[in-house]
């Protein structure tokens, strides 16, 4: 074990980042006078406030043991990969085609998940989608499209 | 107020109206069964489709799939000890040993009536006191509307759950994430990094699908361990024995008004209202040993509270536009995106609009009382889907809804971003609701600032002064004080536990 609780360690690096990273970018813009309120007098502020919220998370995290994180990262990666994969081919190979790339992938993201439940699952979600998006609502998105 | 309320039933009863509140009330329903899908995932989801609707139209739905999963949260809690929403946890603790007793059919039962009478209650004092709030409210300038919202932020962090300090961390990158896109005062366009998708600022549909959405879903894939029913649950069974019911009218008369008074109050929320009922309800009864072994009054009480509460929550969100959860802060951004501000302006310039949903509300009861009694059955089936199908389908649904916003991978990327952010929140212990109220409630944060400041002439500390904002100060500094109190002295009793 090692001393100090990890998982408020790197919350309050990540807060003091994040608050850091908007209130240094914010100084670009201008504060403004003291009745006219510029554009980075709360982006500022808030993002000093969060830095001092991050210190406050950190420094007593540094002097108690904590519990190491626990961390699977075999649904993180396929869930967000079936995002991405989304983002990828919407465009390209139009919704049908995208949308069993999403069920398939997302499914690796489980160990229950069988192939002969996926395989229907996947064809079913990309005519059910279709059907709600494109035919009902009427959502102007390519359906199926040659890449080439 | 009669007149009033019969228009609104006029309105809410259009073939229109009834037909998405139906809809909005069985989504809602279907939601909260599922354990580890939300209604603010739900209503998330929902947002881009009601674009095309009458905004009218659009809230009665989205306001039915929120208070509908209150409804259907207390089934997955009671056959499978395990909420399906948060606020139905307690419903777990005597919920499940009644149907290991093979009594679920009427702990299924009890807590739909329950519900609903607690959802009435809470819609009568809705109906009372919104205008009280209202008169309130006309007395609120900027500098009042800053201080409200200011103060209501912080409460909702500090109170919600887990850390205060992490909810505050929260809060504040909420309101930072908020102010991406053209400032609508100055025109200069903050952190866009010249992506002009930017400009408008983040659609709160990726905000909470991703944060709500993917990464909840990331969760739950891994604590999932699809548990088995082995309950039937017939009509036959739902059927009380007179005892539950004679022991059931207090505590759910108790709990609906400990619901309505917690409902309104910032960062209380519906969880903390069903908790508060089953501690009152122990502590009230004369057998308390028998809570925890399938006490009725452990079941009853609670869900009137939380369906009570989930009512009178609209309360503040309506006549201040100060909504007082995550849930209620996209109900809030929902009405801002067609077009309507909530608060005084609201129910005065949409008069019939807030009386159709009030009225709406009734209809949504009852009709959830048809959908959760005769239909329980189905209800039971879809809690039997496996999760390993259910999710894939719901990021799906995601993809396409995030997609269909402005028809740009932009916001897939986004979405992608959100989910990364939320599943290391949850990582490493922070709370997303917070970052949402922050993020829909900074906009509005910064523009009374601005007026305020305006008014006050620049002296900062004038913005404290005031007979409303001290009294609001002091009662915020109670409110926080106590509740910090109480967080402390869990801590020190778990410390000498250890």
């Amino acid at each position: 074990m090692h001393r100090g609780d990890m998982r408020d360690i790197l919350g309050g690096l990540l807060v003091i980042a994040v608050g850091g990273t908007f209130a240094w970018a914010a100084t670009g813009y201008s504060f403004g006078s003291g009745r006219v309120i510029g554009a980075a007098y709360l982006p500022f502020s808030a993002g000093v406030i969060a830095m001092l919220i991050g210190a406050g998370i950190l420094i007593p995290a540094l002097f108690r043991k904590g519990n190491p994180i626990e961390f699977n990262p075999r649904p993180v990666i396929w869930v967000l990969a079936s995002v991405l994969v989304f983002g990828l081919l919407i465009q390209r190979v139009g919704l049908i085609i995208a949308l069993i790339a999403v069920v398939a992938i997302s499914a690796l993201g489980s160990r229950e998940s069988k192939i002969w439940q996926v395989v229907p699952l996947s064809i079913f979600m990309a005519i059910a989608c279709w059907l709600i998006f494109v035919r009902g609502l009427g959502l102007p998105m390519p359906v199926l499209r040659n890449p080439l | 107020m009669i007149a009033d309320l019969a228009h609104g039933f006029s309105i809410a009863l259009s073939f229109e109206n009834l037909f998405y509140c139906l809809t909005g009330v069985v989504l809602g329903t279907a939601v909260g069964v599922l354990p580890g899908l939300g209604s603010l995932a739900a209503i998330s989801l929902l947002l881009p489709v009601t674009f095309y609707l009458e905004p009218t139209t659009a809230l009665i739905m989205l306001a039915g799939v929120y208070y509908g999963s209150e409804y259907g949260g207390s089934t997955a809690s009671i056959l499978l000890n395990l909420p399906g929403t948060p606020s139905n946890a307690v419903t777990c603790i005597d919920g499940y040993p009644m149907a290991k007793k093979g009594r679920a059919g009427v702990a299924l039962f009890m807590t739909t009536i329950a519900s609903f009478i607690g959802g009435s209650i809470g819609i009568m004092l809705l109906i009372v006191a919104t205008p009280v709030f209202l008169s309130f409210a006309m007395m609120f300038q900027s500098k009042e509307y800053f201080m409200a919202l200011l103060l209501g932020l912080i409460m909702a962090a500090t109170i919600s759950s887990g850390s205060p300090l992490k909810g505050l961390a929260m809060l504040t990158i909420g309101v930072l994430v908020g102010t991406i896109g053209v400032d609508n005062q100055t025109g200069s366009s903050r952190f866009t990094m010249g992506y002009f998708q930017l400009y408008d600022g983040i659609s709160i549909v990726i905000v909470a699908m991703g944060l709500f959405g993917v990464a909840e879903i990331i969760w739950s894939i891994m604590s999932n361990s699809n548990p088995t029913i082995r309950d039937k649950i017939t009509l036959r069974s739902l059927v009380p024995e007179r005892e539950d019911l004679t022991r059931s009218v207090v505590p759910v008369l108790r709990g609906a008004g400990i619901g309505s008074i917690i409902g309104p109050l910032p960062g209380a929320g519906l969880a903390l209202a069903a908790f508060l009922s089953y501690a009152v309800e122990k502590r009230a009864s004369k057998t308390p040993e028998r809570f925890g072994h399938g006490a009725v009054e452990g079941i009853s009480g609670p869900e009137s509270a939380n369906n009570a509460a989930a009512q009178t929550a609209f309360i503040p969100t309506f006549a201040l536009g100060i909504p007082g959860t995550a849930s209620m802060a996209i109900i809030l951004g929902a009405m801002m995106m067609h077009g309507i501000t909530p608060g005084p302006q609201f129910v005065r310039e949409n008069f019939d609009m807030f009386w159709a949903i009030v009225a709406s509300f009734w209809i949504g009861n009852l009709l959830l009382l048809v959908v959760n009694i005769p239909f329980i059955g189905v209800w039971v089936r879809l809690l039997k889907i496996p999760y390993q199908l259910l999710y894939p389908a719901i990021i799906c649904l995601i993809c396409v809804g995030v997609y269909s916003i402005n028809t740009s991978i932009f916001d897939v990327w986004l979405l992608l971003a959100f989910g990364l952010a939320g599943y290391i929140m949850r990582l490493l212990a922070f709370e997303p609701a917070p970052l949402l109220m922050g993020f829909v409630l900074g906009p509005l944060l910064e523009d009374n600032f601005r007026r305020a400041m305006l008014l006050v002439r620049g002296d900062f500390f004038a913005l404290f002064t005031g007979p409303i904002n001290t009294a609001m100060l002091a009662i915020f500094i109670v409110a926080v004080g106590w509740s910090l109190l109480g967080s402390y002295r869990r801590r020190a009793a778990r410390a000498g536990q250890d």
